[in-house]
């Protein structure tokens, strides 16, 4: 998400799935499509129909592939390589799309004279500490002029402008290049670069589909801001049939980022406050930017502490900041470091609600260790799963294992209300059709009358770290004999309301930051516009005609707008970049923006209106500025600051990878790269003899991750019934293993038994003038269920991308054998 | 008027949210739960729990030239996974067989609802009719299990249920459609692979669909099932391939093995008759030649 | 798990199947996987035993008539037979029948219709008439061989003896000849390749295994009644042979070979 969220603004999908019929040509990649988001699939299909050109590149032949016109093979880990070799492509060919580019973006900012670049410095930009493996990123900024602006050359011809820069950071990341990383032919290449350029401009548009291929690397984000700096050039964004689609993962897991469930952020994407801002001035000062739509941060932040404290939060307390807590600096309370502290015996308690890391966590076998470390654990789910049971797996005596397990069983979706955010930054109701059996209780039911006896616990103390606590407003009306809190009530608090009188707000326009407003997250506001209202239940679809976006399906936040910077749908003077490619417009008459989605732009901002330079907020950008979450009003195609580990993707090999990185090879992997050296955490690092496949790990249709969901249906469990691995048939060849034998796959972390598919959708590849053959290996067997195997999350070890902190199981290396794990190897 | 599918492989994703939603509606039970190497298919076959079926055939033959064109792809001109140097170097390295015209079909495979059913004519107890939708349907309440329709079958559809000791196919969804439903599977098909409807108009949008198909360059692309004159006519359940049918495991030229039955009487009828003549000349003239 | 069969690639081309591959109605070639494109029967022994039973009865029941009407005294033992043979099989039948379907109490649906269009059906009537008419023949002959008491016996004289004889007769050609249209009515390629060869082929099996057993039988009857059957049973084999080699050389090698190979082979052999 930063690696969008820094592009244009916002963290979110660019666009929505339908329209995706749009496109012209639709890029998939880091994502089988077809087999994780069949139903959002059915876009690419209709666009397929109309006659747009459907590319997929993966290290597998999938059913995305078998569905595509163009397919290409890449080794995992390698995107950046690919991506940058588009991008050269673009650039070299001048094919990207210069009136957008010059207007839209910051292509034209001077960068400072003391900015290095990787090509300058062996691959590390300037300001890089070898010690502490993190970046100063002081050089990386622009320069600036007297009033303090950044300098521009609208030209784009200056040499220490973003456009250059980017020209000679992808200048070796040639075709052949690409060729001998990624293993992919150059005419394969070439076509695909050819394809996208041919069908991006003003009057055609490509999209991108990305997902978890993408993300799951030591280099995660940056891929994504490669994505993103090439759609930037191609003039592709805010446009229809255009943007980057994040295809998410879990029904509501963008809800769960926007009202989020994550250790550092607050709801509506402000950060967690840390210790070293002990007042909320400290907050805003790091949180409030002086020009761009963050500017509005007090008016959220303040609404949102009215909202948890009422009348508690006051002006004199600073809205009551100082019951939040605060994060350290100095620690890490991310998930994988979670983990290992848990083992290390510095966490005591934990709940878990609705995730099966048994199993589904990369790493699983020491998240399992970890767990027989903890002196309680809850676990919520409607299935008795493997992470309830870590006390009796991998062979351990129960009576040596403390913890106490609490099992408590979860409602289904069916049998509560609630709503799902998808992909598609779309809030979809969902209304209860049945009572959950038993025991069974929502997970409102659970927090609220968690909260609720937490608070007769501690009444009356007099303690100052219990006030949060008893000040907290927990007053949802409960219905029924089982005492459910009303969903729709807690949604309206979402949406927000006046406190005055209590009436709703109809969007985050009207909240303020003098404590007049409460709001629980401010871009929800507007699902809920006045009581009893919930927009989330739309279900009315636009007849089928020629631009569709669905406006009374759902609600999509902000304010309902499907295809996010849609101002950059129509020129710098507010009029179409072409008929075909239409969307939102100035209307002169009207005075207004008009077009068939809601306009991402002050509706009444004319395309004319000058910047006002040291005006703040967004008045300081002009009315051709289209990227209105930024504090330049610009698509960011060089980002000097928010990322850790550089302001241009670069190609770093995976932390474990078969060959050295043939572009830098003094810098093999992500200089900022996390690591944990441990004994129970081995690696295998460059080139390791011992290791010689790439291991990639992934989804099948059949199966939803951990199998909680799907390995007890027997419907799904006999349409994939055992773990199997995809090997292509020169490599079973060398092993002798013929299709349907037993093979066991191993890392220095685990050893997993497979069945091995041989299968010609998976090829070696032509790597560094080597061959090099990618496994694949599913990842959805556990050992309970209907159908059980071996935990293919025992293999991945734990290293993380430096930005998100997320792990590397897209990418790493194994030793493959035929036969059983236990049993001796059946050919000699 | 008759109702019944227009199954178009060159838009199946392989998904088998056909099969799962068949299985669920009429909450059939899972088979077994065993890999079966065969591509990424497990449940191998239509059968007495499994209605609906999704065949997957992986196409990487390199060189036989037999392969041409996606499904639906414009250009019909196969994925280009793997042009120029790569395909040369590793031909000479004798490394990898890869790719060239590759495809990888799906196709959602279904009782046909024959014109001419195999099943029904066979059956001895009146249990398969033609409903009220022109649809082959097995009543449950009156098969008695004799299993003649399981070999009567051309497509190797309807099975005895050896544990219910029925005989069992698609229903067509009946009772979705008494209720005014779509059948299970085409509603949780998420790419219109399988259409359901009204039979004619079916045709009519499919034999354009060929048409379409045939402009962009996928020339394989036909109707099995439609215009076909076998002894099974139209089939109520049609399908748009674009490989020869015994890839998907569909007899060439189906034959209704009910055609045979009258033949077959009268050959038997007649060999009965002479042999009986001969018989009873042997035994006559054996009598007189006894007594002689 | 690991015992289940997986599909091999590199042998893929060698499995065969017993049964529907290649088959008549789809040419050449291979199917999916090898997998065969038609279900193969699902019978266990019971139904080929019946063909077998039903067969001898009715080619029995066929000598039985004709030995009624032209044998004489000499074929008075071997009309005996014939009626005593067909009851007992005809007994035996359709449990045999029954007991192989799946819904054994469903039996009496059979008897709902009338399909012509299907050998079985068509097959049921047959054999519950040639019950009928072999109890009625039976017990005629009871009386005559006064092993009834009395009263019964009286009964007995109700039965319109010849016209019975006359449709026995019939519905033994019926129990001879409709077990082959019943397997030529199939998709069963080997059995639907046959054609309607099949049917005079069963018919004659049927008379000669009919005559076969009425030999048997009448082992310690007149010479000259089994010397007639025999001669009957001559001809049967005659007309089996010729019939054969038709076959053979109209069926493809692909189908033929199931002819010669696997269980069902065997069992049509044996018939
Ligand atoms: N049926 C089903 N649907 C699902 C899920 C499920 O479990 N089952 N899970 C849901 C969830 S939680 C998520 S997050 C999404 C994930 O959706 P996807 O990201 O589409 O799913 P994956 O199968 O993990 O990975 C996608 C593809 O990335 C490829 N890949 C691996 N490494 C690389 C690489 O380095 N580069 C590139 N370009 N590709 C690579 C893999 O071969 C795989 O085909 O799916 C969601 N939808
Ligand atoms: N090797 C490898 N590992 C991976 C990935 C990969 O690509 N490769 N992908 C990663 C990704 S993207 C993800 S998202 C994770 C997923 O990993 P997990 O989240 O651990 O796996 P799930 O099986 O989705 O677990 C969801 C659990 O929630 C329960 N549940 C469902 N509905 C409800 C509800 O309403 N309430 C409650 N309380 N519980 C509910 C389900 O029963 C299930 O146990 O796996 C990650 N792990
Ligand atoms: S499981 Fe749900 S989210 Fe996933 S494709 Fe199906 S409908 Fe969409
Ligand atoms: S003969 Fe086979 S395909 Fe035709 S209706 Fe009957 S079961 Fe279906
Ligand atoms: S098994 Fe049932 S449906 Fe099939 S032929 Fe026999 S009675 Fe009819
Ligand atoms: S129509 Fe109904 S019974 Fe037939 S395959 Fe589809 S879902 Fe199954
Ligand atoms: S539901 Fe549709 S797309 Fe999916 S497998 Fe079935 S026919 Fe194919
Ligand atoms: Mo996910």
């Amino acid at each position: 998400m930063p690696g969008l969220g820094t592009s244009f603004g916002r963290g979110g999908a660019t666009t929505a799935q339908w329209d995706l019929v749009n496109s012209d040509c639709i890029l998939i990649t880091g994502s089988n499509m077809a087999e994780c988001h069949p139903i959002a699939f059915r876009f690419v299909m209709e666009a397929r129909e109309r006659g747009a050109t459907i590319i997929h590149v993966d290290p597998r032949f999938t059913r995305t592939s078998a569905n595509a016109d163009i397919f290409a093979h890449i080794r995992p880990g390698t995107d950046v390589a690919f991506l940058g070799g588009l991008i050269r492509h673009v650039i070299e060919h001048d094919a990207f799309f210069r009136d957008y580019v010059a207007a839209y973006t910051n292509a034209a900012n001077l960068l400072r004279e003391d900015f290095r670049d990787t090509e300058d410095l062996g691959g590390v930009f300037s300001g890089y500490d070898d010690e502490k493996r993190e970046y100063d990123t002081t050089t990386w900024a622009y320069q600036l002029d007297a009033a303090g602006q950044p300098m521009r050359d609208e030209t784009l011809t200056h040499e220490r402008c973003v456009l250059q820069a980017l020209r000679r950071h992808f200048a070796r990341y040639t075709p052949e290049v690409v060729e001998s990383l990624c293993g992919m032919p150059v005419a394969t290449f070439e076509r695909i670069a050819e394809t996208l350029c041919a069908n991006s401009g003003r009057d055609r548009t490509t999209a991108f589909c990305y997902a978890v291929g993408w993300t799951q690397h030591t280099i995660g984000v940056q891929n994504i801001r490669a994505a993103a700096i090439l759609q930037a050039l191609l003039g592709n964004i805010g446009r229809p049939g255009g943007g980057i689609l994040a295809l998410r993962g879990h029904a509501t897991i963008q809800g769960s980022t926007d009202v989020p469930t994550l250790y550092n952020l607050l709801p509506g994407y402000l950060p967690m406050p840390s210790s070293d801002q002990p007042a909320l001035g400290d907050f805003y000062r790091e949180v409030q930017t002086p020009t761009g739509w963050w500017h509005n941060a007090p008016k959220y932040m303040v609404s949102l502490l009215r909202a948890w404290f009422a009348d508690a939060a006051t002006a004199e307390n600073d809205w009551a900041y100082h019951w939040l807590p605060k994060l350290s600096r100095s620690e890490d309370y991310s998930y994988y470091p979670m983990f290992f502290k848990m083992k290390d015996g510095k966490m005591r308690g934990l709940f878990v609600m609705g995730e099966n890391f048994a199993v589904g966590g990369p790493g699983a076998k020491v998240e399992r260790a970890a767990m027989r470390q903890l002196d309680w654990c809850v676990v919520r789910d409607p299935f008795l799963v493997e992470t309830a049971n870590f006390w009796k797996a991998d062979g351990v005596d129960p009576a040596t294992v403390p913890t106490e397990v609490f099992y408590m069983p979860a409602a289904w979706p069916p049998e509560k209300d609630g709503s799902f955010t998808n992909t598609q930054r779309m809030l979809q109701w969902h209304e209860q059709a049945v009572e959950a059996p038993g025991d069974s209780r929502s997970e409102t039911w659970f927090m609220a009358h968690l909260g609720l006896r937490l608070k007769q616990l501690y009444a009356g103390s007099t303690e100052t770290r219990d006030e949060p606590l008893l000040h907290l407003t927990w007053d949802y009306p409960m219905r029924g004999p089982r005492q459910e809190p009303d969903a729709q009530v807690i949604l309206e608090e979402i949406n927000g309301y006046t406190v005055a009188d209590g009436k709703q707000v109809s969007g985050f326009a009207e909240l303020a930051d003098d404590g007049s407003t409460a709001c629980g997250c401010w871009i929800y506001s507007g699902v809920a516009p006045e009581k009893g209202v919930n927009r989330a239940r739309g279900r009315t679809t636009d007849e089928p005609g020629e631009r569709t976006n669905h406006s009374q399906w759902g609600w999509v936040w902000p304010a309902n707008r499907r295809i996010l910077y849609n101002r950059a749908s129509a020129d710098p003077d507010g009029q179409p970049w072409s008929e075909r490619k239409r969307l939102i417009w100035w209307d002169a008459a009207r005075k207004q923006w008009t077009g068939d989605d809601v306009p991402d732009f002050p509706l009444t901002k004319a395309p004319d209106t000058a910047a006002q330079p040291g005006a703040t907020g967004i008045a300081a950008h002009s009315g051709a500025d289209p990227f209105i979450m930024q504090d330049d009003g610009r698509a960011w195609m060089y980002a000097p600051i928010r990322l850790k580990d550089g302001p241009l993707p670069t190609h770093y090999e995976p932390f474990e990878s078969p060959v050295p990185n043939l572009l830098y090879p003094s810098q093999q992997v992500n200089p900022c790269v996390i690591t944990f050296d441990r004994d129970d955490n081995p690696m295998h690092g460059m080139e390791n003899p011992d290791y010689p496949y790439v291991l990639t790990t992934y989804r099948l249709t059949e199966h939803h991750t951990s199998g909680a969901m799907s390995r007890w249906s027997p419907w799904l469990a006999e349409l994939q019934p055992e773990l199997f691995c995809e090997i292509d048939p020169v490599l079973a060849a060398r092993h002798g293993v013929a299709n349907g034998d037993w093979v066991t796959i191993s890392t220095a972390r685990a050893s997993v038994e497979a069945r091995a598919l041989v299968t010609d959708r998976m090829r070696p590849l032509r790597v560094a003038k080597r061959q090099v053959h990618v496994i694949g290996l599913p990842y959805h067997w556990g050992p309970e269920g209907v159908v059980t195997g071996d935990v293919t999350n025992d293999l991945v070890g734990t290293v993380l991308d430096p930005n998100v902190k997320i792990h590397e199981a897209k990418a790493f290396t194994c030793a493959l054998r035929k036969g059983r794990r236990d049993r001796p190897e059946e050919n000699g | 008027m008759a109702t019944g599918f227009f199954t178009d492989t060159t838009l199946c994703i392989g998904c088998k949210a056909c099969e799962v939603a068949c299985k669920q509606w009429n909450q059939l039970p899972a088979e077994d739960y065993a890999l079966t190497g065969m591509s990424y298919d497990n449940t191998a076959g239509l059968g007495a729990s499994t209605w609906r079926h999704v065949a997957f055939i992986e196409q990487f033959d390199k060189g036989t030239g037999r392969y041409m064109g996606m499904p639906g792809s414009q250009a019909g001109a196969g994925v280009e996974a793997v042009a120029g140097r790569m395909t040369e170097r590793e031909a000479s390295d004798g490394g990898a067989v890869f790719l060239g015209d590759s495809r990888w079909l799906m196709m959602s495979n279904v009782c046909k609802h024959c014109s001419n059913a195999g099943c029904l004519q066979s059956c001895p107890t009146g249990a398969i009719i033609r409903n009220e939708f022109g649809d082959v349907y097995v009543q449950p309440d009156v098969c008695n299990g004799c299993g003649y329709c399981q070999i009567a079958c051309p497509f190797g559809v309807i099975e005895l249920d050896h544990h219910d000791g029925r005989a069992w196919k698609c229903t067509l969804c009946y009772d979705r459609q008494k209720d005014g439903l779509t059948p299970a599977c085409a509603k949780a098909c998420p790419t219109q692979s399988i259409q359901f409807g009204e039979v004619e108009a079916l045709k009519a949008h499919a034999r354009d669909r060929v048409g379409m198909l045939h402009a962009r360059g996928v020339t394989g692309a036909y109707l099995y099932g439609v215009d076909e004159r076998t002894s099974v006519g139209d089939l109520n359940a049609f399908f748009l391939l674009v490989d020869e049918p015994q890839v998907y495991n569909l007899p060439e030229r189906p034959h209704v093995p009910g055609a045979q039955a009258i033949p077959a009487y009268v050959a038997a009828a007649a060999t009965g008759l002479l042999l009986g003549a001969l018989s009873l000349a042997a035994i006559a003239l054996g009598g007189r030649r006894s007594t002689l | 798990m690991s015992d289940q069969p997986i599909y091999d690639r590199p042998q893929a081309q060698v499995i065969l199947p017993q049964l529907g591959r290649g088959s008549a109605t789809t040419g050449e070639g291979r199917t999916y996987y090898d997998r065969p494109m038609i279900k193969a029967p699902h019978w266990k022994w019971f139904i080929p035993l019946y063909f077998f039973l039903g067969g001898v009865a009715g080619g029995a029941a066929l000598l039985g008539s004709l030995a009624r009407f032209a044998g004489g005294e000499r074929h008075r033992a071997t009309v005996r037979h014939a009626r005593y043979l067909a009851l007992a099989l005809g007994m035996v039948s359709p449990v045999l029948l029954i007991l192989d379907l799946g819904r054994p109490k469903r039996f009496a649906n059979m008897l709902r219709v009338v399909k012509v269009s299907s050998p079985l059906s068509l097959g049921t009537w047959i054999l519950m008439s040639f019950g009928l008419t072999s109890g009625a023949l039976a017990a005629r002959q009871m009386a005559d061989d006064e092993v009834l008491p009395r009263p019964l016996r009286l009964l007995t004289r109700l039965v319109p003896e010849r016209l019975l004889t006359l449709t026995h007769g019939a519905l033994g050609i019926g129990m001879g000849g409709y077990a082959g249209a019943l397997l030529a009515a199939t998709a069963v390629p080997l059995w639907s390749a046959a054609g309607i060869l099949l049917a005079p082929l069963f018919m004659a099996a049927s008379l000669m295994s009919g005559a076969s057993a009425l030999v048997l039988l009448g082992l310690r009857g007149p010479r000259e009644a089994r010397r007639d059957l025999q001669a009957v049973e001559m001809i049967a084999a005659l007309t089996q042979l010729g019939l054969i080699a038709t076959e053979e050389r109209l069926t493809p090698e692909s189908i033929g070979k199931s002819l010669r190979e696997g269980r069902w082979g065997r069992v049509f052999r044996v018939g």
